[in-house]
């Protein structure tokens, strides 16, 4: 069992680190470095913890749990309009992302309105391309309870609806949880209450991809997305000249690769193994909405019979 | 005293949104530096009309610049139909050249030196009174833009239909989604009358 881990400390040595880290059979996701910081967000067996915590010791830097690492998360917020962003919407994705998400914000072309809401069906699908949807509403609680569920049709996805007024968690039909305190404000989140409140986003979101990882262990995937990343990376030279962040983002099912789909599907799909297997064997190559991006579906156990 | 207050949102079921519109309302009027400008405000939200009320008065008495106020004006040398602008600050000589381009014509003015513009008209003796009250700069003009600009960052997203009055006393909004109805209008001209009577009274 891999546990997700973020490393922040200087630039200094962290090689180190990630031999470590690759030596214990670990993988390192996502590595930041600005001027003489780092961070890293990386997957460690969960038995040889202590040993990197040993190694972050000796390199003065911080280890903490990420646990929403490895996961693609979708801000949705009703519009671009300066009455749904930044303040509001660029805070919850950051905070997301301090705990290891990869988040992406999206904005509904006719989200407005509490009656002529609607969602079209591209943004559904580019939609349920993730993890999880975080959806943002706004101050009113008929707004939120009647109106606006009508953007969550289609969404297969987990959904967690934050807004101002009080509601029970479980007060907003179709969404799995509901956060209060977070409505439409055009400040920045800054003080205490909100700070709270947007904890309590990030930790609904960790049980609910803690749940996700749950079920998809019940059903074992034939090799674990983290794995691929790093074939990919070593099979496929082209990643290296990607300049979007994150050229491989994982999902829980899968990845997301940044290369255009009809130059590299497949490429992709004959990425091969040691143990004699190709990727497209595996795994289902799709599309993405996003970009013409190419998306990666590890197919489960039951379906392939073997697991890598 | 409630009624003292400067912003009072009033949602009927929604205490909660209620309280968090004020703010919103208090960041927008901030943001656009119009917290002086602006004396009270009155909101109406029922969303389950749907309808969006806003009533506010303005601080009336914003001066505009005249010209007398930066520069000193003169009739030129004997012989020469010839009004002299002198001017004392520099800040407002673009708009300045505008307004006389377009009252003069480019030909006529000339502005060889930093702080003295020249204008030839014929009627000089006259235009240097009539230039003096010229107005340059018309702040309350810019500040109706940006009472209209808050008023948009203000009402819901959603709210396209909209009937408003403006005038240099107060703004008063009414939008929805659907067509405005009569009974909206009416509430907020009884909004605005209790404001507008509040303010006689304290005066």
């Amino acid at each position: 069992m891999l546990e997700p881990m973020m490393y922040e400390g200087g630039v200094y040595k962290h090689n180190l680190l990630v031999e470590l880290v690759e030596d214990l059979g670990g993988y390192i996701l996502q590595k930041n470095i600005m001027q003489t910081e780092i961070v890293m967000i990386m997957l460690v067996p969960m038995k040889d913890i202590h040993l990197v915590e040993d190694m972050t010791k000796k390199l003065l830097g911080e280890l903490t749990r990420a646990p929403l690492s490895g996961a693609e998360i979708a801000v949705v917020a009703p519009t671009l309009a300066y009455h749904h962003l930044p303040h509001l919407d660029c805070d919850i994705a950051e905070f997301l992302r301090r705990k290891g998400a990869k988040t992406n914000m999206i904005g509904l072309s006719r989200g407005v309105g509490s009656r002529i809401c609607q969602i079209n069906a591209y943004e559904r699908d580019l939609i349920n391309e993730h993890d999880i949807a975080v959806y943002i509403f706004g101050n009113f609680k008929h707004c939120i309870t009647e109106s606006k569920p009508r953007l969550f049709e289609g969404i297969e996805i987990p959904i967690v609806v934050t807004g101002a007024p009080d509601i029970a968690p479980d007060g907003v039909k179709n969404a799995e949880v509901y956060v209060s305190m977070l409505g439409r404000v055009a400040h920045r989140m800054r003080k205490g209450d909100e700070m709270h409140a947007m904890d309590r986003v990030v930790a609904e979101v960790g049980k609910i991809l803690d749940t996700l990882r749950e079920d998809i262990g019940k059903d074992q995937q034939s090799v674990m997305p983290p794995r691929v990343k790093k074939e990919i990376e070593d099979q496929v030279p082209e990643i290296k000249k990607v300049l979007s962040p994150l050229p491989i983002t994982l999902r829980l099912k899968g990845l997301k690769v940044k290369l255009d789909y009809d130059e590299f599907r497949e490429k992709i799909g004959e990425v091969s193994f040691v143990e004699g297997l190709k990727l497209k064997d595996i795994a289902d190559i799709r599309r993405s909405n996003m970009k013409n991006f190419i998306l990666v579906d590890i197919k489960p156990k039951s379906e392939t019979g073997y697991v890598i | 005293m409630e009624d003292d207050e400067k912003i009072i949102v009033e949602a009927p079921g929604e205490e909660v949104g209620a309280e968090v519109y004020m703010r919103v309302i208090s960041d927008v009027l901030s943001d656009l530096a119009l917290g002086r400008v602006i004396e009270k405000v009155r909101v109406y939200v029922d969303v389950t009309e749907p309808v969006f009320i806003f009533v506010a008065l303005r601080h009336i008495g914003i001066a505009s610049v005249h010209l007398k106020d930066f520069a000193d004006l003169e009739i030129g040398d004997y012989g020469k139909h010839q009004v002299l602008i002198k001017l004392n600050k520099e800040a407002y000589i673009p708009q300045l050249l505008e307004k006389l381009w377009e009252r003069y014509g480019r030909g006529n003015i000339t502005h060889e030196e930093r702080t003295l513009i020249v204008v030839e008209t014929p009627d000089y003796m006259d235009e240097v009174d009539i230039l003096s009250e010229m107005i340059i700069d018309e702040k309350a003009g810019e500040i109706s833009d940006r009472i209209v600009d808050a008023m948009l960052r203000i009402i819901p997203e959603g709210f396209r239909v909209r009937y408003h009055q403006m005038t240099k006393q107060y703004i008063l909004f009414v939008a929805s989604e659907d067509a405005i109805k009569q009974e909206w209008k009416d509430r907020a001209q009884t909004m605005l009358g209790t404001l507008l009577g509040g303010v006689s009274s304290n005066a």
